[in-house]
């Protein structure tokens, strides 16, 4: 194959039609939430004491942080996937989500000590967690990641591991709903394990089907 | 780039050619080292150039163009060369004015060859005629009896599976 001949037929081809990765996320990221969502209402439901005054500060914190990790976590995936894109506020913002669960344990240790800290840890519903929380992020995974793969990823595990982060905000927005155990040491402690877990399955799906 | 996304052929053939002579400057730069012939750093160049024109909608034309151009060539030779066994990137530049690219021995007897034999029976017609002879869609529509936009998918959906192939090459 000349090369000259493959630049005639590459300009041949058909024009762009190709959707951006941006705009097939925002079509499957949602539908893989509405997933979600229908999961959570079919077999999990919101807890009931959700509208009691004493619970639902703490829910309210699970929640905007895991949405915070969801929003910019899905910006960040995204960008990966545009090559010569580098927006180094995104990878910070991140920060953010760490910060205010650290905050909110402050305020709990300000308001209760530190007694029965060990039990607040352990919680309920240790191991419930480490398996709903991935369990409803792995919807928005794959939509993420085939999103992705119409993008140009050029370090698929870091576009995986960020897409693992953002599939679990949006997983974790939901769970929060559900547990009841309010500690922030659980919340540090098994939200961040089960984050990891859906990051490391990110990082390792993104090294194989993000290249291209 | 800006001009080839709004449709003008002449604009995208002037930066394909552009970007392959670049292309091949640094490949040979490379390849010269490790012994290898014109054809392996051909076929680098092709799958180089396929890679960008698969990959052409996700720049943004708000941005410039050379970081994207830079950041998908960059991932592309890395990964080319790595398959051809090449491990040493030593700055291009030295190599840069001994090595003039040519365009005029863009004859090619390696893999890419072998590759498109094996995508699909129509799918290497296509190819064969346009790529290889580099005769007119139009032309090769007639002669297989297809309509000139049928072709043209065609010839899409067997560049995005020659990309595959030139990747899963060991």
């Amino acid at each position: 194959m000349r090369t000259d001949h493959l630049i005639a037929a590459l300009i041949a081809d058909v024009p762009v039609k190709s959707h951006s990765a941006g705009r097939r996320a925002l079509l499957l990221v949602p539908l893989a939430v509405v997933v979600v969502l229908l999961g959570f209402l079919t077999y999990l439901r919101i807890r009931p004491d959700l509208t009691s005054g004493s619970v639902w500060p703490a829910v309210a914190v699970k929640v905007l942080a895991a949405s915070l990790l969801a929003f910019v976590g899905f910006r960040f995936a995204l960008s990966l996937g545009e090559p010569g894109r580098s927006d180094r506020r995104l990878p910070r913002a991140l920060l953010a989500v760490p910060a205010i669960l650290l905050l909110a344990l402050g305020i709990e240790l300000a308001r209760m000590g530190m007694a029965d800290w060990q039990e607040r840890l352990v919680g309920m519903n240790q191991l419930r967690c480490l398996v709903l929380i991935p369990l409803l992020s792995l919807p928005p995974l794959l939509g993420l990641l085939v999103a992705l793969r119409q993008g140009a990823v050029t370090r698929p595990v870091l576009a995986g591991l960020v897409s693992g982060l953002a599939a679990t905000g949006m997983g974790a927005a939901f769970y929060s709903l559900n547990c009841t155990d309010d500690s922030m040491f659980f919340v540090l402690t098994w939200y961040t394990l089960a984050a990891l877990i859906v990051a490391a399955a990110g990082g390792l799906a993104g090294r194989i089907v993000l290249r291209w | 780039m800006r001009l080839a996304l709004a449709g003008d052929e002449g604009a995208y053939r002037r930066l394909l050619e552009e970007l392959g002579t670049t292309f091949r400057r640094l490949v040979r730069a490379r390849l010269s080292k490790a012994n290898r012939g014109n054809a392996e750093v051909e076929d680098i160049v092709q799958e180089v150039l396929l890679a960008v024109h698969l990959k052409r909608h996700t720049w943004d034309p708000r941005l410039p163009f050379a970081p994207w151009v830079h950041t998908v060539a960059r991932h592309k030779l890395i990964d080319a060369l790595r398959r051809q066994g090449v491990r040493h990137f030593e700055s291009v530049d030295d190599f840069a004015d001994v090595l003039p690219a040519p365009s005029d021995t863009q004859s090619d007897l390696g893999d890419a060859e072998r590759l498109i034999s094996q995508l699909k029976q129509r799918q290497q017609q296509i190819v064969r005629a346009m790529a290889v002879e580099g005769r007119p869609a139009a032309d090769v529509a007639s002669e297989i009896g297809m309509t000139e936009g049928a072709v043209r998918v065609a010839l899409h959906r067997a560049l995005k599976d020659l990309a595959r192939l030139f990747r899963e090459t060991q």
